[in-house]
């Protein structure tokens, strides 16, 4: 039963812990987005659509940093529900066709950011690989895709093998044993 | 007042070398998904037609590369005392190979091969120092600025997203193990005698 409570604790620790890193990714990434669409505005309109992720990824990364600066960190669900808004967002404007064009995009660069969960890498490759495929006009050189959906996937993997090995350091700090 | 600051240095000197010793085996794995990335990529450019001597050469140095990384697994699974100046020196080495392959690509701008720095910027910022990967965020970022920047063809704000994504990567990488460097800490109090108490969540 205290071993049961020990993982759940563990298990908290892991989602609060973590969260700060992925606010701080998506900052980056709202960044990355506000340079690439406020530099390609040709348009009132393009400025106007442009602006909508941007908006949606603000609002959405101000609620939660502002909910871990008070201590009070948002639930699983929300940070499940706000990692798929990420990936959402950052796949259609790599499948937009006057930004991105598919596999030609080269936002896919934002998709590097650590996506350390095996599941959601998995799933982001698949995304990313369907968005290539089936966007109009992009012609995908597998060769390239190979090497981007390699070192996408590297970045998931070895994120998770260094998370294990935090995982197991940090169990050994509280029996009190320190040697590797 | 010195010699509480003395035990102090020494408990951190510990801290990093054990850092070192634990993310050293993330970025061996890297390196071996490198390797097979550019070992798998280079056998594929026969069958589009490239030199056959030119990809023999890439392949020979691939394979003194996984010797080298086969040498350092080695040296981890039995053990051996991490040593701080090789793990540096051959993760510079790393990002040297990646700009040099970066550079003799016909088109620097148009070429995918950047994206290694990627991965190779997330493992060195999980193992090394704050100061240390700040050093090669900072080297990587400006070399390959300047080289995708002056490259024919170049559009602004396609490189500026790459580079803003190599600062984010080796930023959170370092974020995390500052994280993870606190937790532990806070754990090996809590197990310590009159230990203190969790955090809240």
């Amino acid at each position: 039963m205290e071993s049961l409570q020990a993982e759940e604790l563990e298990f908290k620790e892991d989602i609060f812990f973590g969260q700060v890193i992925i606010i701080w990714a998506r900052w980056f990434v709202i960044l990355g987005i506000a340079a690439a669409i406020l530099l390609n505005v040709k348009e009132p309109r393009d400025l106007v659509i442009g602006l909508i992720p941007i908006v949606v990824l603000m609002l959405m990364n101000f609620a939660v940093h502002g909910s871990y600066l008070m201590e009070r960190p948002v639930g699983q669900t929300l940070i499940f529900i706000t990692s798929a808004v990420d990936l959402i967002i950052v796949s259609v404007m790599v499948g937009l066709d006057q930004i991105g064009q598919g596999f030609g995009s080269q936002l896919f660069a934002f998709v590097m950011r650590r996506q350390w969960a095996i599941g959601y890498t998995a799933l982001t490759l698949l995304v990313y690989l369907l968005i290539c495929l089936f966007s109009p006009g992009s012609q995908i050189e597998w060769r390239e895709m190979f090497v981007r959906l390699l070192t996408l996937g590297g970045i998931g993997g070895l994120g998770s093998y260094y998370w294990r090995i935090m995982r197991s350091r940090r169990r050994a700090a509280l029996a009190g044993d320190n040697t590797r | 007042m010195e010699q509480a600051e003395v035990p102090q240095t020494q408990e951190q000197d510990k801290d990093s070398q054990e850092d070192l010793a634990h993310g050293q085996i993330v970025i061996i794995a890297f390196r071996w998904l490198i390797i097979v990335g550019a070992l798998v990529s280079t056998l594929w450019g026969l069958g589009l037609g490239e030199p056959v001597s030119r990809q023999a050469s890439i392949t020979f140095i691939l394979l003194i590369y996984a010797v080298v990384n086969f040498i350092l697994l080695a040296r981890y699974l039995k053990k051996s005392p991490s040593l701080a100046g090789l793990a540096y020196t051959m993760s510079l080495v790393d990002l040297i190979i990646i700009t040099v392959v970066v550079a003799i690509q016909k088109d620097i701008f148009q070429s995918y091969v950047y994206v290694y720095y990627y991965p190779a910027l997330m493992v060195l910022a999980v193992a090394f120092p704050t100061s240390i990967t700040a050093a090669y965020t900072v080297g990587a970022i400006v070399v390959y600025g300047m080289m995708a920047s002056l490259a024919g063809g170049a559009e602004f704000q396609q490189v500026f997203a790459r580079l803003l994504m190599l600062a984010a990567v080796a930023f959170c990488g370092s974020l995390y193990r500052q994280i993870e460097h606190s937790r532990r800490a806070e754990k090996a109090k809590i197990s310590s005698p009159g230990g203190g108490s969790v955090r809240s969540l």
